[in-house]
């Protein structure tokens, strides 16, 4: 018996979930089968007799078993009935060298896979080996699809893949609806080519430059992403995509899509900038992203402020009922969310971040808040690269401007390494955007003082109060920037323990 | 004792060890290690260690990188001699902080609020690709620390190791390189027989580093293991016990 070497390992690997028990008393032909079949199978048992291949099956379990049916103290067609009374879904093949319409019946009856004659041909054991692969698999998938459904977010109502290395194995019914076919065998053909399904949107996942959609959320596991679709009879749909690995099974992967479209929020992510200033204000709108972001269990981040500092923590959104909405966050997040009356939350998921306001209810023990007015934060306040803090009495600054020094009538509002941010009381004549001026920066907290001197530029300015606020960026160096470095950090600490040590 | 090496370098990528200490501890020298990838503009620094070396460690980044280019840092567990430095150097960079999930809400005790720079790891881990190449954090868990990971550079070949591959005292410290693993094993026992959690953990993540091609492991304390070591290493560290197997000596 030869075959193709390519062919061979094709089906090898195809076979190598599972093992093989062939059973056949004539020696000779037991050992040339023995020999093809170790070619093909990780595993693969022999038993001389009906009796000896039973207590084969029951010890190790085959998936497959190929049998004689004359055999010494058992026969094939009683083992193949013990077998699978044991375990129906055991793919047995009976081979025989007598073609007998009862025993073809009697096969049929007891529910095994196939019906040979022998001598066996290698073509013929090849293609029904292939059968069984298929039937195996698609069982196997099914099992690995229904364990692993519950770890998908809220997976009754979304479109369900599961992928082996890059292709579909399994689908549920609405994956099939949606893309418009009847067999998991056609939406493999149509997966082959999914990067071209999935539409270009601003911030949304699709192929473009150097994103490869696939390389995208396989190296993000758990990771949520905006994605639009659309349907076979073209109308777009924005699904909230997500793909998890299964940890036991190697290789495979459930990829699931969320239909958000009812909520209107594809709008909200165009760079139009008049429309999305108008839809910003819309609570309605506003709620909608709250809602998508609840129903697919996404992590946001919910941001406050303390003098300065940046006060950061995971939350979740629970529960929505008419415009209370319900975040969960950690105690430290409430407790400055209750010293502020406002926070903002941030996702990936979002076009922009959203204020908060509005708070209803304050629970410690639950650690949740409800509030009830969202909007969208053109300007967000929290993109922040570097941390700042309002500084103590122990940094002062003067500013000196076309040779005058402005040190009296100066504030620091907060500080950090790249800026400052000072309110004047009288602002120097001709004081503009872009003008030079030198910082000189005192902090007296040790014995020894350390002076930070600077150029700088002024960045903003602007006036609330008849107070001027101007901020300066600066590019410090070496020990002036460690110094900088240093009193942040304490300050940065002193500002912790203060917030943590609040009564409230 | 040498406290710069440079272990890799390529014209695109490279990667440096630096060996600074709290000077006042030196006589029990843990012989702490930190490392600085340095990929194109960008780079990750592994476990800074603790404040006092703080000015020391920003004074040697800055031969090589502007600090406030480094892109992550990351903390392969929650110990003070790992993670101390957390909120200076969250201020002196922007860089994002990597680190087990299981640390996040920790790191306010070392003065930092802005949980929003931190990148969680799951248990599992991540990559990080840049072209070709790849950082992959390696599941380390209970060796020692519950939330644990190594760090592999597929470019360098280089495992960074965290407290695993810890040699405490060895003679051969001084040059941070193994000579002779048998004569610097005795240094390793010691250390790993009271800080693992047993065996199975021991296996479990050399079965994950078999995975990837590893030319240098770079552990956080003492010296580093190559080529041949490397092999000799691994085959060691999959026989150690740990805490499970000491139990009842432990608890009397
Ligand atoms: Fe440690
Ligand atoms: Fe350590």
């Amino acid at each position: 018996m030869k075959m193709d070497v390519n062919a061979l390992k094709r089906l090898r690997s195809l076979l190598h979930p599972y093992s093989l028990l062939y059973v056949e008393d004539n020696a000779g032909l037991s050992a040339q089968a023995g020999m093809m079949f170790t070619k093909l199978f990780d595993t693969f048992y022999s038993a001389a007799d009906g009796e000896e291949g039973l207590k084969l099956f029951k010890e190790h379990r085959p998936q497959i078993v190929i049998t004689d049916v004359a055999m010494p103290r058992m026969d094939g067609m009683r083992m193949a009935e013990l077998i699978l009374q044991i375990e129906p879904d055991t793919k047995i093949i009976i081979a025989t060298a007598h073609d007998e319409i009862p025993l073809l019946h009697r096969s049929i009856e007891l529910g095994v896979f196939d019906y040979l004659i022998k001598p066996l041909k290698l073509d013929t054991i090849l293609e029904t080996l292939m059968r069984c692969v298929n039937v195996l698999d698609g069982a196997r998938h099914q099992k690995i699809f229904n364990m692993n459904l519950h770890t998908v977010f809220n997976y009754q109502n979304n479109l369900l893949l599961l992928l082996h290395a890059h292709t579909v194995v399994m689908a549920n019914q609405p994956c099939l609806d949606f893309f418009g076919v009847t067999t998991v065998e056609e939406l493999k053909n149509k997966f082959k080519t999914f990067d071209q399904l999935l539409l270009a949107h601003n911030g949304f996942l699709y192929n473009h430059n150097e994103i490869d959609w696939f390389d995208e959320i396989s190296s993000h596991t758990g990771k949520l992403f905006n994605t639009k679709i659309a349907t076979i009879d073209g109308v777009p749909h924005h699904f909230i995509l997500s793909f998890q690995s299964i940890p036991e099974k190697e290789g495979y992967s459930v990829l699931s899509f969320n239909d958000v479209t009812e909520l209107g929020l594809l709008k909200l992510y165009d760079p139009n900038a008049v429309e999305r200033e108008r839809l910003s204000k819309d609570e309605k709108i506003v709620r909608g992203l709250l809602e998508m972001a609840m129903r697919n269990g996404a992590k946001v981040k919910v941001h406050n402020f303390y003098k300065g500092l940046t006060i950061t923590n995971d939350g979740l959104i629970v529960t929505m009922e008419e415009k209370n909405v319900s975040l969960k966050t950690p105690y430290i997040q409430l407790k400055a969310i209750q010293l502020s009356d406002t926070f903002y939350l941030t996702s990936d998921l979002f076009p922009m971040s959203i204020e908060a306001k509005g708070i209803q209810r304050i629970d410690f023990d639950d650690q949740s808040v409800q509030f009830s007015h969202y909007t969208l934060a053109e300007t967000s306040p929290i993109r922040r690269d570097t941390i700042r803090v309002v500084p103590d009495g122990t940094l002062q600054v003067t500013i000196l401007y076309e040779g005058r020094k402005y040190e009296s009538d100066v504030k620091i509002l907060d500080v950090s390494i790249q800026g400052m941010r000072v309110e004047f009381s009288l602002l120097p004549s001709g004081f503009a955007a872009n003008n030079q001026v030198i910082l000189d920066m005192v902090i007296t907290e040790s014995l020894r003082p350390i002076i930070i001197n600077t150029a700088a530029t002024v960045f903003r300015i602007t006036e609330a109060n008849h107070r001027f606020e101007v901020v300066f960026f600066y590019e410090l160096h070496a020990q002036g920037k460690k110094a900088l470095i240093d009193y942040v950090a304490k300050r940065q600490l002193v500002l912790i323990r203060e917030f943590k040590g609040l009564q409230l | 004792m040498k406290n710069e090496t440079i272990l890799y370098d390529d014209g695109a990528h490279k990667c440096i060890m630096f060996a600074l200490e709290d000077e006042e501890h030196q006589d029990y020298s843990l012989s702490v290690n930190q490392y600085l990838i340095i990929q194109k503009g960008g780079a990750i620094l592994i476990d800074p260690g603790c404040g006092a070396i703080f000015d020391e460690l920003y004074d040697a980044i800055s031969r090589y990188i502007d600090p406030s280019k480094l892109k992550y840092i990351f903390f392969s567990h929650q110990d003070p001699d790992v993670a101390g430095s957390i909120s200076q150097w969250s201020i002196a960079s922007s860089a994002q902080l990597v680190m087990s999930q299981l640390w996040v809400r920790f790191m306010g005790h070392y003065g930092l609020m802005d949980m929003g720079r931190i990148i969680a790891l799951e248990d599992h881990g991540a990559r990080i690709k840049f072209g070709k190449d790849f950082l992959q954090f390696i599941p380390a868990h209970f060796l020692h620390s519950p939330g644990n990971f190594s760090l592999y550079d597929s470019r360098s070949k280089i495992l960074f190791s965290g407290d695993i591959g810890a040699a405490i005292a060895s003679p051969q410290n001084l040059n941070k390189d193994v000579d002779d693993f048998n004569e610097h094993r005795p240094y390793l026992e010691g250390f790993h027989a009271r800080y693992m959690a047993g065996n199975r953990f021991c296996r479990a993540w050399v079965h994950c580093v078999r995975k990837y091609d590893v030319s240098i492991i770079a552990p956080q304390h003492g010296s580093l293991f190559k080529g041949e070591n490397v092999t000799k290493f691994l085959e060691w560290f999959e026989t150690v016990e740990g805490g499970w197997e000491q139990c009842e000596a432990l608890y009397g």
